[in-house]
């Protein structure tokens, strides 16, 4: 059914050799300069919600309304498409031309099926986890992003509630974040199996779906709901958790699974954990990939971790910040954003944070480089 | 420079605002705690002991009498139980507390199941006690199943009897349990909220403490509206689903939506309208979060007595829908207060994924 993925398809899509933009829309890479450009959702003081693209200066570069509210994002490099769908239980599934300022696709779920928030390209694929709800099973919906965004094909998920998603370097696996938690969008956003739930991070062949390998917290900890990941170039996974059982509880926060190997659990300082409330937004590694930064919105904090053994470094106190990302080409600094409408560029070395810019807007949980 | 010092400029002003105001939220946390939950949450365990007793009672009764005796004690039981349900929080939240005393939805049937494995193992020979309970499927363990025996038609059975005098007693353990755990003076969840425990184990500040009980406050009204009202009303009339209610076979599913508005009023009241009508234009803030509080507790003392049936008549269903209209109206004004207060809940820690 699939084409084969070339090596092309790899580097064009910045998988094989880390970030390239051989398509990239020449308007972005004039604005773009040594920072990048990053994206992100947000809603607005009346409940209105849009995405906007910038820089590291504050610049605005690119900014839309969303007909409801936003989460993920993917960004394709060969096509120059962004691709956004709705958070849980979402409905919309956008393809936007940034360079031409235009909605170039909507992408048509199927019936019984919505999305959960988190998209990601391999070459003219696109794949965005969603929730078969009344079969009660998490699924992978394949776009054919050279064909118009026709669906093509779904892969089970390999467990309930998937979340974020992303490719691995070789271009053959994607990594799924299985939450665990059953919802029905007749239910609002209400859980439906706490007492029961099972959590874990799925590998699926990104050709046919069969799931190559799973990983699950151990029984104990079968409330912490595996939400966020990212990987390196090794195809470790980098992934954090929020837990559902008691506050009293110092649960797992973040996690390295290693490509060999099993997963191990990071340790906190007891202070530091506690304020989380076991409660991480999103995760990401800096630009070098030595440092792990783990937000938690619950705590006002977003914790950084040495990304070979899994250490706590240090962290830094920013109200309700859940965006982080990696300023690219600048180790050790991330980009955070904030509900409270800040964008702030944190130095792990050197602890200092500077506010970029500061909006009306609520940036929502994630954030995107862009190219 | 200038952007650092920016920076600088705004972290010092959240410090200053966030230290003016936790003094003001240590009192109204322990009221909260000390007027709001602890009363209830005693209350609950008290009319729990009674569902016990009056359970062990009825089942050495039979017949018309029997059940009646079993209906009126659920039902006090239940009111006392959804003076609480809206503490989603501390004791409720720990070992599935929650889940044990009300499984709902039950999207996949599992109360009935519990039910049909208890009877199984009744079948095999085994006696069904409280401990047996206790360790059994979550689904089995509170009122939801008690309920379903109740209201069957026809008589109740010994056996049937075993169960429910089992659950009761579970039930109890449960209540005593969630009370204790909030007011003991050692470990309490009420003194962690108070910071009179020796060592806070979950808390660092009073404001993070505020921010726990609004958190709460507002992922209550998103329940109510979301699971009590809006599931069951679905997207228009001729879709309602009455058996989607929360307690439809012993037909108090809109009293318990009474119960909850109420408890939500309150829970506004203690912990934040002080706080809200200290702001600039405070007293017309507090107006027009009470308006909406004020109507949606309206409509639900009016539809109490209403079956379940009720939300398939445009009238109901009307009346349904402005109620979930009028408690999302009052928790985006709580939104907006909260940030106005500095009490440190924001769009991503409030409602995140």
């Amino acid at each position: 059914m699939f084409s084969d993925y070339t090596r092309r398809d790899l580097l064009r899509s910045g998988l094989a050799a880390g970030i390239v933009t051989l398509a990239w829309p020449k308007i972005l890479q004039a604005k773009n300069g040594s920072g990048g450009l990053y994206w992100s959702a947000f809603a607005n003081a009346d409940n209105s919600y849009g995405m906007a693209v910038f820089d590291l200066q504050g610049d605005f570069i690119f900014e839309k309304t969303l007909p409801d509210r936003g989460h993920g994002a993917a960004i394709s490099n060969i096509y120059g498409h962004l691709a956004i769908t709705e958070r849980r239980p979402g409905w919309f599934g956008q393809i936007w031309d940034i360079s031409a300022d235009r909605l170039i696709a909507e992408l048509k779920l199927p019936k019984g099926r919505h999305f959960y928030g988190h998209a990601s390209y391999l070459g003219n694929r696109l794949f965005t986890t969603e929730n078969s709800y009344d079969e009660e099973r998490g699924v992978i919906g394949v776009w054919d992003a050279s064909n118009g965004y026709k669906r093509i094909a779904e892969f089970d998920a390999g467990g309930i509630g998937p979340h974020e998603m992303r490719i691995l370097e070789n271009g053959r696996e994607m990594v799924i974040a299985s939450g665990g938690i059953l919802t029905h969008p007749a239910d609002g956003r209400s859980k439906l199996n706490i007492p029961d739930m099972t959590p874990k991070l799925a590998w699926l062949d990104c050709k046919s779906g069969k799931v190559l390998r799973e990983w699950a917290p151990e029984t104990k900890w079968h409330k912490a709901s595996i939400r966020h990941l990212t990987v390196n170039a090794q195809g470790d996974v980098f992934f954090g958790m929020q837990y559902q059982g008691s506050r009293r509880e110092r649960a797992p926060l973040v996690g390295i699974a290693r490509r060999e190997g099993d997963a191990m659990i990071s340790e906190l300082p007891i202070d530091v954990h506690k304020s989380t409330q076991n409660y991480c937004g999103s995760v990401e590694l800096d630009s070098s990939a030595t440092i792990m930064a783990a937000s938690t919105p619950r705590g006002n904090k977003v914790i950084f971790f040495d990304a070979r053994d899994s250490s706590y470094l240090d962290h830094v106190d920013i109200t309700d910040a859940c965006g982080v990302i990696a300023a690219m080409n600048r180790p050790e600094q991330f980009l955070i954003s904030s509900g409270n409408g800040g964008l702030y560029l944190h130095n792990v070395h050197h602890r200092e944070t500077v506010l970029i810019t500061q909006t009306n807007k609520r940036w929502d949980n994630h954030m995107m480089y862009i190219g | 420079m200038k952007k650092t010092l920016q920076f600088i400029t705004v972290v010092c002003t959240a410090l200053i605002i966030g230290s003016a105001f936790a003094g003001q939220f240590k009192e109204t946390n322990a009221n909260y705690v000390d007027q709001h939950i602890f009363p209830r949450t005693e209350a609950f365990a008290k009319e729990a002991f009674e569902f016990k007793e009056t359970t062990i009672k009825a089942c050495r009764l039979t017949g018309a009498q029997q059940q009646e005796m079993l209906q009126k004690a659920f039902h006090e039981a239940v009111d006392a139980w959804q003076g609480i349900e809206h503490l989603r929080m501390g004791p409720l939240s720990d070992y599935d507390q929650m889940h044990r005393l009300q499984f709902w939805p039950d999207k996949r049937n599992k109360v009935s199941k519990a039910l049909s494995n208890l009877q199984k193992k009744q079948e095999a020979g085994e006696h069904i006690d409280e401990q047996k309970i206790a360790f059994s499927s979550v689904a089995g363990q509170g009122f939801p199943i008690f309920e379903r025996i109740i209201y069957q038609d026809g008589e109740i059975s010994a056996k049937q009897c075993e169960i429910l005098r089992a659950v009761a007693s579970n039930i109890y353990s449960i209540a005593k349990s969630v009370h204790q755990a909030w007011v003991d003076p050692e470990y309490g969840y009420g003194g962690e909220m108070k910071f009179t425990l020796a060592e806070n184990e979950l808390y660092t500040d009073e404001l993070s403490v505020t921010a726990d009980l609004f958190t709460n406050l507002w992922s209550a009204l998103q329940w109510v509206e979301d699971n009590k009202i809006r599931s069951p009303l679905r997207e228009d009339i001729s879709k309602a689903k009455p058996r989607r209610m929360e307690n439809w076979r012993s037909a108090r599913s809109f009293k318990n939506i009474s119960i909850d508005v109420a408890a939500l009023k309150d829970s506004y009241e203690t912990l934040l309208q002080s706080h809200v009508l200290d702001l600039a234009d405070g007293a017309q803030r507090d107006a027009l979060i009470l308006d909406n509080l004020n109507a949606a507790a309206t409509i639900s003392q009016e539809l109490e007595n209403v079956k379940e049936e009720g939300i398939k008549s445009e009238e109901i269903w009307n009346k349904m829908l402005d109620m979930a209209v009028h408690l999302k109206e009052a928790r985006g004004q709580l939104f907006a207060v909260a940030k106005e207060l500095s009490i440190p809940v924001g769009f991503n820690s409030l409602d995140g994924d």
